[in-house]
């Protein structure tokens, strides 16, 4: 996953959980899906999205969860991934 | 918004300290501020987690825990109008024990087994919060030094020779003090991990908040057993700044939801 994509994903993220936790679920999150699919390809987004909706629900509930959820999945439809 | 909460806070807490530390602390005036203001923080914080809970989805973890925690704030607000009253309406310091004790009684329980659920949610969670015997540590910590320091308070209270049901309050409110600060020093340890972020706003008063009046009620005990009246405005103090805490990271969490 690139580098500026980890960036974006931190800008939305950042606000809620902090730079720092969010930097460090991403990199704990791609590196298990490198395991084990061997790589990160930005089709796996959806994979990091379901890891990290669970963490998001567990402090902030569904609803906000989902909402941060959609900002991420909206840079894969403006093509940001 | 969050600004807002956090200023009107900050001022609750500066004007607790002018009222506990200055020369007018003794005053009936100040008596009856305090005993409000302890007041209207704790039925701040219970509206908050009420209404946490009832814009928390049925399916989402912490929507139980926040209601176990409402409710044991309810209990606290109403043991603390209880006491208000004594001083507001009857213009006496509150008796110890008093009729409200048995409602701080019950509110313990519950508030320690909400703190307790948010730990398990929180480790349950996937987030890289530290492994089990880490994320566990700081209550490890409070068992090691409750295991150390507890005989010398108990050994007090004990000694004071008060009356039975006042012994066995001064022990019970320290004791279970001790035990809410184990899954409170742990989430409080969580909290930190977000810094910078919302979350942190959160979980650092509310952590802040609990570990104040947890404290306050060890000190109060000291207080009772030893006669420590020096140390009144103090324990005053902490459980109105304990309060207003704990209303912050609440209507904080409220307002995340919105």
């Amino acid at each position: 996953m690139s580098d500026q994509l980890i960036d974006k994903i931190v800008e939305i993220l950042g606000p809620f959980m902090g730079e720092t936790m969010a930097r460090a679920s991403l990199r704990v999150y791609v590196n298990e899906i490198k395991i084990n699919k061997g790589s990160f390809e930005p089709q796996y987004l959806d994979l990091l999205v379901l890891r990290l909706r669970t963490g998001l629900t567990a402090f902030a509930g569904k609803d906000k969860a989902q909402s941060l959820i959609n900002d991420i999945l909206r840079l894969k439809q403006r093509g940001g991934v | 918004m969050s600004r807002i909460i956090h200023g009107l806070m900050l001022l609750f807490i500066a004007t607790g300290a002018v009222l506990c530390f200055g020369p007018w602390y003794d005053t009936r005036a100040t008596l009856v501020l305090t005993a409000l203001f302890k007041l209207l923080g704790l039925v701040i914080a219970f509206i908050a987690a009420f209404t946490t809970f009832s814009r928390l989805d049925s399916g989402d973890p912490q929507r139980r825990p926040w209601l176990l925690l409402a409710i044991g704030l309810l209990l606290y607000a109403g043991g603390q109008s209880v006491l208000a009253s004594y001083q507001v309406c009857l213009d006496v310091r509150s008796p110890f024990p008093s009729v409200g004790d048995p409602l701080f009684v019950a509110s313990y329980p519950l508030i320690i087994g909400a703190l307790f659920w948010f730990c398990v949610i929180a480790i349950h969670s996937g987030l890289p919060l530290g492994k089990s015997l880490v994320f566990w540590s700081p209550a490890l910590l409070v068992l090691i030094v409750f295991a150390a320091g507890s005989y010398p308070l108990l050994a007090s209270i004990i000694k004071a020779n008060d009356p039975g049901m006042e012994t066995f309050l001064n022990i019970f409110y320290p004791v279970t003090s001790f035990i809410a600060l184990a899954p409170c020093l742990v989430m409080l340890r969580t909290g930190l991990k977000f810094r910078g972020g919302r979350l942190l706003l959160v979980w650092l008063p509310i952590t802040l908040g609990f570990t104040t009046v947890l404290v306050s009620d060890i000190f109060f005990a000291y207080l009772v057993a030893d006669k420590m009246a020096c140390i009144e405005s103090l324990v005053d103090f902490l459980y109105v700044s304990g309060y207003a805490l704990i209303s912050i990271g609440t209507l904080s969490q409220a307002n995340l939801l919105k």
